[in-house]
């Protein structure tokens, strides 16, 4: 009887993780360390590979930094708003999303230069685009806060639909609107009280007509997306906003209108530690874990006294390889980019398009043929004019804690269109065989982003 | 325990964790893998059926130890399989002789189709993702696997340190 509890137990925890417990039965298997090196052996066959592979990693290493610096460098040129829309004084502040907090789909959580002070309730834009507010400052953080999306369900905006050549109507936008026939992972803002205007398309900008106040006001005129209007069943018209931003998961980089600072200057920027070798830390691959169904991943031996988060990104070289899926004392268990479920949001130097795109988060799905990577992508708001397909070469993009912006991942054809599509990625370089690897243990020590 | 028994059990250690390093290397071969047989699986059933009943929960727990170092499922699915194996061999070898080269092969390929079954179904518990395993890839796995066993299980009794771990003092 004792033997099925125990076993009833292990399952129920096996499919349901509680993590306190899952912590503790991964630190008592720590002796699994000991025990991957028993097999070193059969490691050691592949050693010739993994020097080679290290080799090739190494000669393309600052080719591919080069680029990726270069790209993020092109992020920040375009999520600066244009000139025009920003009211004469105030302060550009750059920042960085950090996490988006698992429940709280409506919130990003943000990193800015330590030492700028902001206040809540300034206005947050992406380029022309309006995507929020800033809801909180951390007291216990220096440069960090939380930032409430226009999706948020209590969020509301004065707006305007901006019509060339006639009378502006205006409404008010926040929230989401979801109708059954939507596809997955369509994204609409409500509108709320909609005048008695007849235009039934047009760009819907911020216009805090309601007397929103100063901070409020600094956003009139970015853009919260375009007017859409359809008939649905029983011939009843629903209108509601489209955001041209991908705002469910393709925001990594944002900028804050914020008050000037006697004497200051007018933008504050951020760097992207990516690259800085002190946000690393080195380790030896015990063993490659491949297994049926297509599962993969490594083990990884850490050097005690060091701590590594769960969901760090591991990487080789510049390439990105997976991400910590548990940390023990002295190994971590990870899965690669092969391991199926594994959710990226990706940046994307797409062919033809002026500056890099979000494209959102993809899905690992296994490995596809010649060694290519299969992922299901879910495209919100497509790429460009939408039609056709382009070449593009793939970064990691912001929003998850650990994983740094700008590691490689590959190179792939990326559909123009919204929908959601199978998409396979050729990795840059081949790590199977790779016996040394980089984690993520960013600025300080401390695994954040 | 005696000091031979320890010494025994370590060196039970060892071979599971070549067998599992060598099954991780052998799974790199992608969809063909199916055809490739589970050693681990092949040498956990094939000491099980032979091993001292009241010593079969260190088994499972000693072969989970060098799959959880080779494997990418969190520890306490990999125990939860392992301990679903013994209960398994335990309440067979009740009613039938498993060592016997056919029961313990076919023992070894419902093994080999429930684990590739179970760590589908951790994977989609835990990130609602992975393919449903189909009937022809857990009929691959388990006939591989089981063919493995049923040519091999003997040898595997007889490997190094083995002896001393499978005295036959109980059946049942």
């Amino acid at each position: 009887m004792s033997a099925l509890i125990a076993l009833g137990s292990l399952t129920a925890l096996s499919l349901r993780p509680i993590p306190l417990v899952e912590r503790g039965v991964e630190q008592l298997f720590a002796p699994a360390r000991l025990v991957a090196e028993v097999a070193a052996p059969i490691r050691w066959l592949s050693w010739d590979d993994a020097v080679e592979a290290a080799g090739t990693v190494e000669r393309g290493r600052r080719e591919v930094v080069s680029e990726a610096r270069e790209l993020l460098e092109d992020e920040r040129r375009s999520v600066r708003p244009p000139e025009h829309l920003i009211p004469a004084g105030l302060r550009m502040v750059h920042a960085e999303v950090v996490e988006r907090v698992r429940g709280e789909e409506d919130r990003l959580v943000i990193r800015w230069a330590e030492g700028t002070q902001l206040e809540a309730g300034i206005p947050v834009v992406v380029g022309e685009h309006y995507v929020g507010r800033l809801s909180r400052v951390d007291p216990d953080e220096p440069g960090r806060g939380q930032v409430e999306l226009v999706t948020g369900r209590d969020f509301r905006a004065g707006a305007q639909l901006y019509v060339p050549g006639s009378a502006r109507g205006e409404l008010i936008v926040g929230g989401l609107l979801r109708h059954r026939g939507d596809v997955d992972g369509g994204l609409f803002l409500a509108i709320h009280s909609p005048g008695a205007w007849k235009q039934r398309e047009g760009m819907v900008r911020v216009f805090e007509w309601l007397g929103e106040g100063r901070a409020g006001a600094w956003a009139d005129g970015f853009l919260l997306g375009e007017l859409v209007s359809e008939i649905i069943e029983g011939g009843d018209e629903l209108m509601r906003v489209r955001p041209l931003r991908d705002l469910a998961s393709g925001l990594y980089r944002v900028v804050l209108l914020a008050p000037p600072e006697e004497g200051g200057v007018s933008e504050v920027d951020l760097d992207a530690p990516t690259y800085d070798p002190s946000c690393w830390l080195g380790a030896s691959v015990l063993t490659r874990c491949t297994s049926a169904r297509g599962r993969d991943g490594l083990r990884l031996a850490l050097s005690s006294g060091v701590k590594v988060r769960e969901g760090s990104a591991v990487a080789f070289g510049p390439h990105l390889l997976g991400r910590v899926e548990t940390a023990g004392a002295v190994t971590a268990r990870v899965r690669t980019l092969s391991d199926p479920g594994l959710v990226l949001p990706l940046l994307a130097r797409v062919e033809g398009e002026e500056h890099p795109v979000a494209i959102g988060r993809v899905t690992t799905e296994g490995l596809g043929p010649d060694g290519a990577l299969k992922v299901r992508w879910e495209s919100m708001v497509g790429i460009g004019d939408g039609e056709g397909v382009a070449p593009a070469r793939l970064f990691t993009g912001g929003g998850v804690l650990g994983v740094p912006r700008g590691l490689l991942v590959g190179d792939a054809i990326l559909p123009r269109s919204v929908g959601v599509h199978e998409v396979l990625i050729q990795p840059g370089t081949d790590a199977s065989n790779c016996q040394w690897a980089d984690v993520w243990i960013g600025p300080g020590g401390g695994a954040g982003s | 325990m005696s000091l031979s028994h320890i010494g025994a059990w370590l060196v039970a250690l060892v071979w599971f964790a070549w067998a599992s390093a060598i099954d991780t290397q052998l799974m790199l071969g992608g969809e063909t893998s199916y055809w490739v047989p589970s050693l681990g699986v092949a040498l956990l059933v094939a000491w099980a059926v032979r091993m001292e009943v009241g010593t079969l929960w260190a088994l499972a727990c000693l072969a989970a130890l060098a799959k959880v170092s080779f494997s990418v499922e969190p520890p306490v699915a990999i125990l939860a399989g392992n301990l679903a194996v013994v209960m398994l061999v335990r309440f067979g070898r009740r009613s039938f002789d498993l060592s016997r080269p056919l029961a313990r092969s076919l023992v070894a390929g419902v093994v080999a189709g429930g684990w590739l079954f179970w760590t589908w179904l951790v994977l989609y518990a835990r990130h609602g993702e992975g393919a449903h395993p189909s009937w022809e890839v857990l009929m691959q796995a388990a006939t591989s696997t089981g063919l493995l066993t049923l040519f091999l299980g003997g040898v595997f009794a007889k490997l190094p340190g083995a002896r001393v771990l499978l005295a036959r003092r109980s059946l049942r």
